[in-house]
């Protein structure tokens, strides 16, 4: 029983067991709808996942170096809106418009490890005045949809290749990048040392301060970038883009297997619990489940994923 | 400073330190002191190549200090530090292993979820610029444990699933990594088992050879004799001994470390033998063995109103005891009556029902609710007394705490004082007003003295007292002998996890339960 139990929970911190409940899943809608697996379904849940795996992977770099980034989501919406609204349509202003987006990004990357570093607030308090501060600011812009996306970054959202859209194989490309990153670079390895026991880290000589801003500016800059892909999505920018995306990104490093503690977990879990949410609201709509109760399908999955795999977690930390 | 010749090492054969040759490592009249209070008074200390210098001294004497300041993790108040002949001083623990100053502490300083190899080389990582070489990182972890005799240590295992020893031998190894020149052990010997024993010997022995001179910290004076070069003894911040191994005996290590004969002022309140009621039952633990400890079974008795202390090392079992007896810890055999009744301690809760309480050692994070008041403290344990239909009544939990705000002498501002900012000693009698409030008829406290100065010291070993007299049998465990003095004259000495001795009486002394738990009898 004890080994049965064991061998899950192994499976759930390598990051695997939620790609089991991907592909289980999967068939379910397969066999409970008729829409699920056509031309029209299968490209759009896959440009779907996109802006919700890169913010996922950001947050998971925070998570790993034993942070928490809560303002995600409101940059996503602050780079929506000025992307939209700065870029109008026209590509050379909308291109500036994605320059300034990264030096906002970048600044509030900074702005939030200075916070955490130098004055020792904890992230989840820096991040979340950082999440008020960049609502206000997206508010103080515009309180309704903005402008516009030019159309050939739309069209790029919506070109595919078979059924993989541009986006998805662009993401892969950036995934394979940050998957080699993540295996040869110091500073992914000194993140899961300093998130993992900051004290440890520093007895063997690595210096806390700057892995800690490297993975929030990381963060930020992905939430940028993931700001930019649901906006051009989308095709304009308004302030309810990318609502509720923190909790989210959460959610789905948390099932992916990691710790929120910081120093345990692989990012391949991490997108697979971000893929899984994407899938769970995709299916409950072809299988027909009405809006209102999807809500307690999505919780029911997500609890019973979690209660699955109850990792060993309690035994380390 | 005194002197002495270091003598070549027969365990060892690496050319030791001749007459006359600089010492490796030189602190000069190191001094330290937290918040006024001195730890380190004008220390000096000379470690030399290829040597393994001991040091020993009881709880707060000042080995840990002293470590701190060698190995950068705290600075001197004054005093200077030579490395090789050239002045150093280390701001911090990084800049201490820049220069080849390595600390292996007691809580292992490794990575649970990261690989040996990952562990071994956090910090100084091969490779180029922002790239790390996994293969040289592994090639290397591969030579220097098969350089300590790890060879059966894979270095892409992740360090969460290696036993304590190995996980040891690693955190030895990770040293080795940082071009250690002084490596300091801190109680290396405390986790491991006497077969493992021999590995740490032999790997101690590796990293001399290799003209490391290591600093060996441990309260087992056989250790000493295997394996030490020269022994320094500590005591109240100072040192009080130093001298070559092969020139002190373990009485004189003893006699050094304990100072004086006679260090209480009065003799213990509860004396072997001192009439008192005796109406509860005793307590027999037969034939009870821990978990982990192949040694001999328990067997004791507790008789109602007595007080029996524990002592014995770090890692002897002292605690688990205790742990054992509270449904902490199941036993793998034996059994434990109370009376005519067998106790049933598969868990805290069955423990509790049959009224054994136990005093934690950690008072703020297991034995009190800081952020609360000294009324819900006090009767946390006893809710359902003096509650009526779920609702609790606040004048009768008003009346329990006064009464024992009273009877303990606690010393509050208020009942609705957070707990947190009272003194220690307040603290612990709030945490004793909780347990006893239960009317136990075992109560087991767990260093009870700690962090305590020494006034409410001596009420608390008063009350303790009081509720022994009272017809409660009483267990008290502490890792510093005088406080287990204070309390009682009947002291059971573990080591291994078996008794190896009852001392009663005149024979309860500092000298003796060191002796018994630190030596090995033949």
């Amino acid at each position: 029983m004890s080994s049965i139990r064991n061998r899950f929970s192994n499976l759930f911190t390598s990051g695997q067991a939620v790609w089991l409940i991907v592909a289980g899943l999967a068939v379910v809608s397969i066999f409970l709808s008729d829409t699920f697996l056509t031309e029209r379904n299968i490209p759009n849940l896959l440009g779907q996942t996109v802006p919700l795996i890169i913010i996922t992977v950001g947050l998971f770099i925070a998570i790993i170096a034993g942070q928490i980034d809560l303002s995600v989501a409101a940059l996503v919406k602050l780079t929506a809106v000025l992307v939209s609204g700065i870029g109008d349509g026209d590509m050379g202003k909308f291109l500036a418009a994605v320059a300034l987006a990264y030096a906002i990004g970048l600044t509030v990357g900074l702005i939030n490890s200075l916070l955490v570093v130098v004055f020792k607030v904890p992230s989840f308090i820096a991040t979340l005045g950082m999440f008020a501060v960049l609502e206000g600011l997206v508010l103080a812009y515009t309180v309704k949809g903005v402008g516009s996306v030019p159309t050939p970054i739309v069209d790029f959202f919506y070109g595919r290749i078979g059924p993989l859209p541009y986006s998805v194989i662009a993401l892969a490309v950036v995934g394979a990048i940050v998957f080699a990153w993540f295996h040869f670079s110091r500073l992914a390895m000194r993140m899961y040392a300093v998130g993992g026991d900051p004290e440890v880290a520093r007895r063997s000589g690595v210096n806390s301060g700057p892995v800690i801003t490297w993975s929030l500016v990381i963060c930020s800059l992905f939430a940028v970038t993931a700001g930019i892909a649901q906006v051009s999505r989308a095709g304009v920018g308004a302030p309810t883009t990318g609502e509720g995306l923190e909790l989210a990104a959460i959610t789905a490093v948390i099932i992916g297997g990691a710790s929120l503690m910081g120093g345990r977990g692989k990012l391949i879990g991490a997108i697979g619990g971000a893929v899984l949410l994407t899938l769970i609201d995709n299916s409950l709509n072809m299988i027909g489940v009405s809006q209102y109760s999807q809500g307690l399908f999505r919780g029911g999955i997500i609890v019973i994923a979690i209660a699955l795999f109850v990792s060993k977690r309690g035994a380390r930390t | 400073m005194q002197k002495f010749s270091p003598h070549s090492n027969s365990a060892s054969n690496h050319a030791s330190a001749e007459e006359g040759e600089a010492p490796l490592l030189r602190m000069r009249g190191i001094s330290k002191a937290f918040a006024g209070i001195p730890a380190l008074r004008d220390v000096d200390l000379d470690l030399y190549e290829g040597q393994v210098h001991a040091l020993l001294g009881q709880n707060g004497a000042g080995k840990s200090t002293l470590i701190s300041i060698m190995s950068g993790a705290l600075q001197a108040s004054s005093g200077v530090m030579e490395l090789a002949g050239q002045e150093v001083s280390f701001a911090s623990p990084s800049e201490a292993l820049a220069s080849g100053v390595v600390a292996v502490y007691q809580e292992l300083s490794l990575l649970p979820d990261m690989t040996v190899a990952e562990n071994l080389f956090l910090g100084i990582e091969p490779g180029h610029g922002p790239l790390i070489s996994r293969t040289q990182m592994r090639t290397k972890a591969r030579e220097i444990l098969d350089t300590l005799g790890a060879t059966d240590i894979d270095p892409g295992t992740v360090v969460g699933d290696l036993n304590i020893a190995n996980q040891q031998l690693v955190e030895i190894s990770k040293a080795l990594t940082r071009q250690a020149r002084v490596v300091i052990l801190d109680e290396p010997s405390a986790v491991l088992g006497s077969q493992e024993l021999d590995l740490l010997y032999a790997m101690v022995r590796r990293l001399t050879a290799g003209g490391i001179a290591v600093v060996y910290i441990t309260h087992r004076l056989d250790e000493v004799q295997e394996i030490a070069d020269v022994v320094t003894v500590m005591r109240d911040g100072r040192k009080v001994l130093d001298e070559a191994r092969s020139e002190v005996s373990k009485t004189e290590m003893i006699s050094a470390m304990v100072g004086r004969e006679v260090l209480l002022d009065a003799p213990p309140k509860w004396q072997v033998g001192v009439s008192r009621a005796q109406d509860g039952p005793t307590l027999s633990v037969q034939n009870v063995v821990l978990p982990g400890m192949a040694g001999e079974a328990l067997n004791f008795e507790v008789q109602s109103g007595e007080i029996v202390g524990i002592a014995g090392l770090t890692g002897s079992g002292r605690s688990r005891i205790l742990r054992l007896l509270a449904g902490l810890e199941p036993p793998l055999s034996g059994k434990v009556n109370l009376g005519q009744t067998v106790l049933n301690l598969r868990t805290p809760r069955s423990a509790i029902a049959q009224g054994i309480v136990l005093v934690p050692e950690d008072r703020k994070r297991l034995g009190l609710i800081l952020n609360q008041s000294v009324i819900s403290n006090t009767v946390l344990s006893i809710l359902s007394r003096i509650s009526r239909l779920g609702f609790i009544s606040r004048s009768s939990s008003r009346g329990r705490t006064q009464e024992m705000v009273d009877r303990l002498s606690i010393k509050i501002a208020s009942m609705n004082q957070e707990v947190r900012y009272l003194s220690g000693g307040n603290q612990q009698k709030v945490v004793i007003a909780r347990c006893i409030g239960t009317n136990p008829k075992l109560l087991l406290l767990d260093e009870p003295l700690r962090g305590v100065d020494i006034g409410a010291k001596s009420e608390i070993v008063d009350i303790v007292g009081q509720i022994a007299e009272q017809g409660t049998a009483v267990i008290v465990v502490s890792s510093e002998i005088e406080d287990v003095l204070a309390l009682t004259n009947r002291i059971l000495v573990v080591r291994d996890g078996c008794i190896v001795r009852e001392l009663i009486g005149d024979e309860a002394t500092e000298t003796m339960v060191l002796q018994y738990s630190s030596v090995r009898q033949s």
